[in-house]
């Protein structure tokens, strides 16, 4: 299974004004989660999704990503 | 006040270094060194009192994008003249590092502002992209905290508090790329309020002049001027160019 990981030092909070994947404006302030995807796992990442698929990627896929932002965003904020 | 020295590399005796206490090269707009582009006439008069630039607007009664700095395109009025240092002329090639100071008053709180000061690449386009601007960013929502940071091309992270009351910035480029932009907030007896960085991530041509850029608009995309409006903004700077060996 594909990888990633948090730069946990760099997790902050931040008024953030800029541009989202889709070109739309971005203006919150928000938890700054950095994700370090690995180059040796892009390929296996990009291979799993299909943007095109509402299904896209797999669940199991997803908790990966999704776990290791949402254990950054919780240890910042227990800290903080 | 002690005296600091430093040695200069390559055998020359110590001498007296600037560095300490260094000033900020403050800006004033009607110096005559400056050029304004204000695609959309939104500018009404501009004054120095001595320490701060005084911005009055003409209407802006529709907001949008072009207007917040943080979007593709970018027609806010906007100052900018060459960036020289001891009056060479400074490329993309040069490695640099330039100091920001970015004040608002207090009392300045006809509309929702913004205010950038930094670098440029192309200042006279209405791109973002090829505007590429880099440097410190303020933003506040009427009589809301006032909001300082790093901006970088067409993004800003900016951090606040009750008792913020400037910003200053440290911008690094060179080598034909744009790299990152750091602030802090202070208060008004110069204690961090809040502090962060920003990469600007982007390449620049070889050999292209730099320019200083010190532009003005709206907090949000939403956002609209009465007629008479007007900022208070100090902005100051300091360019430094390293010998790399």
């Amino acid at each position: 299974m594909s990888r990633v990981h948090i730069d946990q030092s760099q997790v902050r909070v931040e008024s953030v004004q800029a541009a989202d994947t889709d070109g739309s404006q971005v203006d919150t302030l928000a938890f700054i989660v950095p994700v370090i995807i690995p180059l040796d796992q892009v390929g296996a990442w990009e291979a799993a999704y299909d943007p095109s698929s509402s299904s896209s990627p797999y669940a199991a896929d997803s908790r990966v990503i999704a776990r290791a932002v949402l254990d950054g965003m919780k240890k910042a904020a227990e800290a903080s | 006040m002690p005296i600091k020295t430093q040695t200069v590399s390559g055998g020359t005796p110590p001498v007296l270094c600037p560095f300490y206490d260094l000033p900020f090269e403050t800006v004033d707009l009607t110096d005559g060194t400056w050029t304004l582009l204000d695609p959309d006439s939104l500018i009404d008069t501009v004054t120095f009192d001595g320490t701060h630039n005084i911005i009055v607007w003409n209407a802006l009664g529709t907001g949008s994008g072009d207007y917040i700095w943080t979007d593709t395109n970018n027609r806010a009025p906007r100052w900018y003249k060459l960036l020289t240092i001891n009056g060479t002329q400074v490329t993309s090639d040069d490695m640099l590092a330039l100091g920001l100071l970015l004040e608002t008053d207090d009392s300045y709180t006809d509309f929702n502002q913004r205010a950038v000061g930094g670098m440029a690449v192309d200042p006279t386009s209405t791109v973002s992209s090829t505007i590429q601007c880099v440097g410190t960013v303020l933003t506040r929502a009427g009589t809301a905290n006032q909001n300082y940071g790093a901006f970088t091309i067409n993004g800003q992270s900016t951090g606040s508090g009750a008792t913020a009351a400037k910003g200053v910035g440290l911008v690094q480029v060179g080598g034909q790329f744009l790299g990152a932009s750091s602030y802090h907030v202070l208060d008004s007896s110069n204690v961090r309020v809040a502090s962060g960085s920003r990469p600007a991530n982007a390449t620049v041509p070889a050999g292209d002049d730099l320019y200083l850029c010190f532009g003005v608009g709206t907090r949000s995309s939403w956002d609209t001027v009465a007629a008479g409006d007007d900022q208070r903004i100090r902005l100051g700077y300091r360019a430094i160019k390293w010998s790399i060996p």
